[in-house]
Parts: C-alpha cells; sequence; structure tokens
C-alpha cells in the first residue's frame, strides 16, 4: 500500500511536470509569433502613447471654448469697415511704385 | 504690358486672394489678443497693409497664415509698447463673473473664456491661441512668437493650467491636490 506522503509527492511531480510543459508550449508558442512578426510590430511598441481620441475625452471643457471663441470670430462676416480694405492695398502699393 | 509685369501682376493677385482668404483667421487671433473687436480690426487692417508692402518677402507655397500672424503680433506688441491701445480690464470685475459663474450649473459662457484669457500674461495668452485655439504646431507657434519651440511648450502648459484654475474649479481641485501629493 503506498503511504500518503508518496501519492502526494507522486500528485505535486505530476503537477510540476505538466506546468513546466505548459510553460515550455506557451514560450515556445510566444518564440515562434514573436518570429513570424515583420521587424516594427511588437506589441509594446505598438501602444499609442495618447491617441487623439483619448486626449479628447480627457480634454477640459474649456479647451473647446477656447476653440469655439476663436471659430466664432473666424465665422463672422467681415464688418464694412473691411470694404475698403482693397483700396487701401492698391493705394500702399501705388505710394511703393 | 511686358510679360515680366504681366507675372508680377498675377503673383500679386495670388498674394492678395490668399491675404484676404486668411483675414478672419487674422481677426480672430487679434481678437483673442487684445480683447477688444474695434482695436483687434484695426490691428487686422494694418497687418493686412503691412503684409501687403512685403508681399516681396514672402515665399510661395510656406504659410500665409503663419506669416501673416507673425506680422500682426508683432505690430501688436509695438501698439502696446507705445501705449496707444492699452487694454482697458478691470481684473476686479473679472473675478467677480468668475465667481458668479463656478456657483452656476451650466455651460460655459465665451465671455467668461474671453474675461479668463486676458488674465493670462500676453505670453501665455498669445501661445494658447495659437497652439489651443489656432492649431498651430508648436513648432510653427514658437517661429510666429519668435521663441524656442521649448519656451512655447512650456507657455501652453502654464497658460493651459492657469486657465483650468480660472474655468474649472474641479480641475483646479485636482491639480492643487496632485500638487500636495
Amino acid at each position: 500500500m503506498r503511504s500518503i506522503e508518496s501519492s502526494l509527492a507522486e500528485a505535486i511531480g505530476s503537477r510540476a511536470l505538466d506546468a513546466l510543459a505548459n510553460w515550455k508550449e506557451t514560450g515556445r508558442c510566444k518564440m515562434e509569433f514573436a518570429l513570424s512578426q515583420p521587424p516594427g510590430m511588437d506589441d509594446r511598441k505598438r501602444t499609442p502613447d495618447k491617441s487623439a481620441a483619448a486626449r479628447d475625452s480627457t480634454e477640459p471643457g474649456w479647451a473647446e471654448g477656447l476653440r469655439q471663441l476663436y471659430d466664432s470670430v473666424v465665422h463672422e462676416p467681415l464688418p464694412d469697415s473691411f470694404d475698403d480694405l482693397l483700396k487701401k492695398l492698391d493705394r500702399a502699393k501705388n505710394e511703393r511704385d | 504690358m511686358s510679360v515680366t509685369e504681366s507675372s508680377s501682376a498675377e503673383k500679386d493677385e495670388v498674394f492678395k486672394r490668399a491675404l484676404l482668404a486668411v483675414l478672419p483667421h487674422l481677426r480672430a487671433f487679434a481678437r483673442g489678443l487684445c480683447g477688444r473687436p474695434d482695436f483687434a480690426d484695426d490691428l487686422v487692417q494694418e497687418t493686412a497693409i503691412k503684409a501687403w508692402a512685403a508681399r516681396e518677402r514672402f515665399i510661395p507655397g510656406t504659410n500665409m497664415r503663419a506669416w501673416t500672424f507673425a506680422i500682426l503680433r508683432n505690430h501688436y506688441l509695438s501698439e502696446l509698447r507705445r501705449n496707444r491701445h492699452q487694454v482697458d480690464f478691470d481684473p476686479d470685475a473679472a473675478e467677480r463673473l468668475l465667481v458668479m459663474e463656478a456657483d452656476q450649473e451650466g455651460p460655459l459662457h465665451l465671455s467668461d473664456m474671453e474675461v479668463a484669457l486676458m488674465k493670462l500674461s500676453p505670453e501665455r495668452r498669445e501661445a494658447l491661441l495659437l497652439v489651443g485655439a489656432g492649431g498651430f504646431p508648436y513648432e510653427e507657434a514658437a517661429r510666429i512668437s519668435d521663441c524656442a519651440i521649448g519656451t512655447m511648450k512650456s507657455r501652453v502648459a502654464r497658460a493651459r493650467d492657469q486657465l483650468a484654475r480660472l474655468l474649472d474649479p474641479d480641475a483646479a481641485t485636482i491639480n492643487i491636490e496632485r500638487e500636495k501629493a
């Protein structure tokens, strides 16, 4: 009759052997995957620092307000005072000539 | 008209069209810089005339917006130095407006943004307008402001932080806690 100790040692030993086999298999798979990838395709390098989308999601509310402030002026029609600008430009050109 | 004159006239016409196309952006930049629509429009018109007079120095194919922004910025600073158009700004009134806004729920009003912008130093305001609003890369913004790229990055970072404190009390609290940690 086998002692409890020997049965336990056998069980632990077989588990250790299984774990070692799994570890080797996993390592082999990882190595094969790495070798099959073209240079520059390392997963660690592929992770972006911070995508534009991520920046947008963390961007404070006022950042959009700042752009809105700028864009609101960009989209304003030019005031009447600018009507004479072309004439001023021509005048400046004539004065220079 | 000779071929040379014709070519020169064509180049002038191309330049004029490009110049007129950037006027809205010049107005937005000038408005952000000085905070006063009337003064901003004067600055833009004077900038356009300066740019037109210096058009032979413009390299076709380069960025007309960046080139004219640099002219406007330099003109603005020289005007400030001459004290002709000092910005009429009351920091206490601005503070009261900001405190009122902080107690209210709801979207940020643009007028508060303008008030907060005017509380920044001219260098930081300019940096934030160029990079945050105008969308210029740091390198180009640094060229417009005639400073090192590291200086521009630092100005933008400090301006963002200051603006966050002014406009977003929650963010300001987080920042202060981070600084304490």
